[in-house]
């Protein structure tokens, strides 16, 4: 298995001159900033618009970066230096993804531990090979590798029965980066209902040791910022940006977006800010009721809530019950929530492709997320030398699973699904070929994008409510010893 | 979907895959003026046929500063250049206005000329390695694609993942595919004994770069002597049916030639331009280091001091023409198909390392037929294509692409490791990777000769990640600055010999 992951790593060095993103100068400067400033300084300075808006362990994790940062090029270390480019500074950066993978291959490896035989390596090589990531990290540039990484290892401690370690890989995780406190619920149920309440005996020990390990972690993360907590706050949690990204991800309010402008079309209402606009920090209907925060917040809970109940009523701790649940909180909020990145896709799309992994059954869905939710990515690397890459990658990348899937005879996907997958195919159709034929391309520039969002986005909604609803409608299957 | 189309879809777009991502990389003479490199060397020859009379392609003028990039490649090339030419200019005229596109770096033109060599891999070299992977596997072995499907498959993947052709065309720069790919087609072609168009494929293949005579020889003889005796059986032809089948087939090579070379035959002096152009003795033995016999000799003896270009080309010819004999004399008297493809390589490598005027990617000539023995020779043929890239390494280093280089060359390894693991049997759960490659064709070896080999083998890429650290790391001393080129291509060299050495003994000795 540790071969598969060299594999894939070798294959990440070929990136090393693709095009990066603004985060890499996100990432540089945040080097700059924690090796250079007083710890005290570090959710102050401002001298750069990319301020340092993670949470501390990632500081922490940037600081410790930036002592190899100095063997390559000191000057990629200096705050001033604003879009500072050279090559020892991406060779640098683009190394630190690719070794900091390794977390990644420890998670996968924790994970398929139950996995026999061949179908582990198989499975495993999807895992590391996930494009998605490759997108993201190895060329548009992030350090989602080492956070899925962690994320997994705690999974993987889960699934072993490990609970205290798990709880611990999460409150890092949740220190490294706070988007993963979607799937907070999930946590916090499963371990009450599993750890916590599992015998009557143990409750308040086991509580006592839950919490303590939490809170330790949380303390040694925060406790240097005590003072500057409102600020750091500030900084973590920025309610300044729009409901959708630029570029919208594709869930339910993608679509919200498009039935809005179709209602505007028909009734004839004059478009005052365009949504698609690029850089509209808020944004207006012009039909259809305003959105705020409060209510993507609110709708999101209530999607949530019957997923919840149903885990406390599950009495197995097995891989499905916690994996399950997760995927759900995640898709629920990848659905419903307030500015939601097209990248947060993975964290449905990993947590899925782990539990096929240990079971059969869940091969269908996994493949068909894989499908979509992964062409929901491509728009990330739009300049042109990308396109043959991220779709001969995305195409090697499909059927490499249809194959590795094949050899379960799964997925055995229903009529409209298969239309559905194929019908991807319009989509790059459309956007690198009829585009100019019907010579759109000037009249609707924003059209490729939005059909991707929209496109994707109902293959969303379709696999959130099915998926929601086998899992609602599952029976709670218990080992006959448990029954007595 | 049928599991074939499955695995036929894989492999392709993880051979398109893997050239998008080389396209990344710089090419040569990436922001190097004056001269630049061979990718400017292809842009020019594009504004050249674009906006000069044919006639004038070759002929040193005004417009056509033969010092800078003449074209030197026949006439096939230029008309490929014509045709990429003209799309070109269909997309901005500027990159091929005659004079002023000179030198033109930018990211639109970098990204036309990279689909370009992108649309040669899609159209001829990935088809053609399909083809022939099918052809020699099933066709000529006799091996079933069932029972053998792993093997089978690993086949096609190194066939169409070879590193040296994705980092001398994506990434140098140069439409090799184009050559190889026709090259490739007409020995499936002629595989399948369809000799006539065989014939015709090879000579627009040999009309593309005319490198490709490192194949001739082998062509040569096995159609000649094909005429007289049908291959794999020992059934003649009457003497008069095998003067006309010779007859058909010469008439029709020189058809093509005629062709191809009409606007040149009107005159002496015209067509003589052309082929001056084409053979430039006047350019030296070699150029840079090549992993050749002459490149290590001029060690010991500046070659350019004690002779002249004239007398060299001379021994060349006469060193090249010995090396030769054995192969071409076996092919002549067994013209089998198995003969031929040991004689493929055995004549390229005689030319790559003998004769006059060997470029350091010519290398590729004889991998191609290397990756077609994969099947017949797991084990050598896997060695000599890791050698033949590692060969490479002083010009990679010159291009920017070593990152590429660690990159293919670590996949390269690792996924011919992943896939012959996976289809380990339970008799071979003791052996290593290296063991199952060797068995697959020694299997009656002695225990000792395994060690040696694999060892061998272990030692070579032992000093090949040691030389490749050391041209890094360690600065050669200040009175020998060539000093690691020089090594890696001795090293090359050794091993190059050795393969002709071991493909000549196994081919002459193949039944």
């Amino acid at each position: 298995m540790f071969y598969e992951f060299l594999f894939i790593s070798s294959l990440k060095i070929l990136f090393l001159p693709a095009y990066y993103s603004t985060d890499f100068f996100v990432h540089r400067n945040w080097l700059a900033i924690t090796s250079n400033r007083s710890i005290s300084q570090w959710y102050y300075e401002e001298t750069s618009v990319w301020t340092l808006d993670y949470p501390p362990f990632f500081a922490y994790f940037e600081y410790v970066l930036s002592f190899a940062a100095k063997l390559f090029d000191d000057q990629m270390l200096k705050v001033e230096n604003i879009d500072y480019v050279s090559f020892n500074t991406v060779l640098f950066q683009r190394l630190s993804v690719i070794f900091t993978d390794i977390i990644y291959f420890f998670g996968v490896w924790q994970c398929t531990k139950y996995v026999k035989g061949n179908r582990r390596i198989h499975h495993s090589l999807l895992l590391l090979g996930n494009i998605g990531l490759i997108y993201v990290d190895h060329i548009h540039f992030q350090y989602n590798g080492i956070l899925f990484g962690i994320l997994l290892l705690s999974c993987g401690n889960m699934i072993q029965k490990k609970y205290l370690k798990s709880a611990f890989y999460y409150a890092l995780l949740l220190n490294m980066k706070h988007i993963f406190i979607y799937i907070a619920p999930v946590y916090i149920l499963y371990l009450l209902r599993h750890y916590c309440f599992s015998s009557k005996n143990t409750v308040i020990i086991n509580t006592l040791k839950l919490g303590s390990i939490v809170l330790t972690v949380t303390a040694i993360s925060f406790g240097p910022f005590i003072e500057h907590l409102p600020q750091l706050l500030s900084r973590l949690f920025p309610f300044k940006r729009g409901l959708t990204h630029a570029y919208w991800a594709p869930n339910f309010w993608a679509m919200y977006n498009m039935l809005d402008k179709v209602l505007s079309i028909i009734l004839n209402v004059r478009i005052s800010n365009s949504s698609t606009g690029g850089l509209v920090q808020e944004q207006f209907y012009s039909v259809l009721p305003q959105i705020t925060p409060k209510i993507t917040f609110i709708i999101t809970t209530i999607s949530m809530i019957p997923c919840c109940i149903k885990i406390l009523r599950n009495r197995e701790d097995s891989v499905a019950n916690f994996l399950k649940p997760l995927t759900i909180c995640a898709a629920c909020s990848f659905m419903f929530g307030w500015h939601v990145h097209e990248k947060a896709i993975l964290m449905i799309l990993i947590p899925i492709q782990i539990l096929s992994s240990n079971c059969v059954s869940e091969m269908n869905s996994s493949f068909f997320l894989a499908v979509f939710g992964l062409y929901s990515l491509t728009p990330l690397l739009y300049s042109k030398e990308l396109i043959i890459l991220k779709l001969s990658l995305f195409v090697l990348y499909i059927m490499i699973n249809y194959y590795i899937l094949k050899q379960n005879s799964y997925p055995k996907l229903l009529v409209i699904e298969k239309i559905y997958c194929f019908g991807l195919f319009l989509l790059p159709i459309y956007e690198f070929i009829l585009q100019y034929l019907l010579k759109f391309d000037h009249k609707l520039p924003f059209m490729p994008l939005m059909l991707t969002s929209v496109y994707c986005g109902i293959g969303m909604f379709y696999f959130w409510v099915k998926y929601y609803f086998e899992y609602m409608l599952s029976r709670n299957i218990e080992s006959p010893n448990k029954i007595k | 979907m049928k599991m074939s189309i499955v695995k036929y879809i894989i492999a392709i777009s993880t051979g398109i895959f893997l050239r998008s991502t080389i396209s990344l990389h710089s090419y040569s003479g990436e922001n190097n003026p004056p001269m630049y490199g061979d990718f400017e060397a292809q842009r020019h020859w594009q504004e050249v046929t674009v906006n000069l009379p044919i006639k004038d392609w070759y002929e040193n003028s005004t417009d056509n500063d033969l010092l800078y990039w003449g074209l030197d490649y026949p006439p096939l090339t230029a008309y490929h250049s014509f045709i990429i030419g003209h799309f070109a200019k269909y997309i901005n005229e500027s990159y091929v206005a005659l004079h002023t596109s000179r030198g033109i770096t930018t990211d639109d033109h970098k990204f036309f000329m990279r689909n370009s060599v992108l649309m040669s891999d899609i159209l001829i070299y990935i088809p053609a390695m399909l083809l022939i992977c099918h052809v020699i596997f099933s066709k000529l072995l006799k091996m079933n694609k069932e029972k053998s499907e792993s093997f089978y498959w690993l086949f096609v993947l190194i066939a169409l993942c070879y590193p040296g052709q994705l980092l001398i065309d994506n990434g140098h720069f140069q439409y090799n595919n184009m050559s190889l790919g026709l090259a490739a087609l007409a020995i499936s072609v002629i595989l399948l004994d369809k000799r006539i168009i065989g014939a015709i494929l090879f000579v627009l293949s040999l009309n593309y770069k005319q490198m490709e005579l490192y194949h001739a020889v082998p062509f040569f003889c096995y159609l000649l002597s094909n005429s007289f005796v049908e291959s794999d059986s020992h059934r003649r032809h009457s003497f008069v049916g095998s003067v006309v089948r010779l007859f058909k087939l010469g008439i029709i090579v020189a058809i093509t030639f005629v062709i191809i070379w009409t606007p040149w035959l009107f005159s002496m002096s015209s067509f003589l331009q052309v082929l001056h152009r084409i053979f430039p003795i006047y350019r030296g033995v070699f150029e840079d280091k090549v992993s050749n016999v002459w490149c290590i000799v001029n060690v010991f003896m500046k070659i350019k001091d004690n002779f002249t270009n004239e007398e060299m080309a001379k021994i060349c010819l006469g060193c090249t023409a010995t090396a030769l004999v054995p192969s071409a004399v076996n092919l002549l008297f067994n013209p089998k198909k198995k003969q031929f493809l040991y004689a493929l390589i055995n004549s390229s490598l005689a030319f790559f390392l003998f004769s006059f005027q060997v470029h350091e990617k010519s290398i590729l000539i004889v991998a191609i037929p290397v990756i077609l023995i994969f099947p017949l020779e797991p084990f050598m043929s896997f060695w000599f294509l890791q050698v033949s890239t590692f060969s490479m390494i002083p010009l990679l280093v010159k291009d920017g692409l070593i990152t590429a280089y660690i990159g293919l060359s670590g996949m390269f390894f690792l996924m011919t490791k992943i896939i012959i693991d996976n289809t380990r049997s339970k008799k071979q759960e003791n052996l290593n990777f290296l063991q199952i490659l060797w068995n697959i064709n020694f299997n009656k070896s002695r225990k000792w000769i395994e060690i040696l080999f694999t060892g061998c083998y272990v030692l070579s890429t032992i000093v090949q990640l040691g030389l490749f650290l050391g041209n890094f790391y360690i600065s050669p001393p200040e009175h020998l600055p060539f000093l690691h080129s020089l090594l890696i291509s001795a090293f090359s060299c050794c091993h190059f010999l050795f393969f002709l050495f071991y493909f000549n003994i196994k081919q002459l000795l193949l039944n």
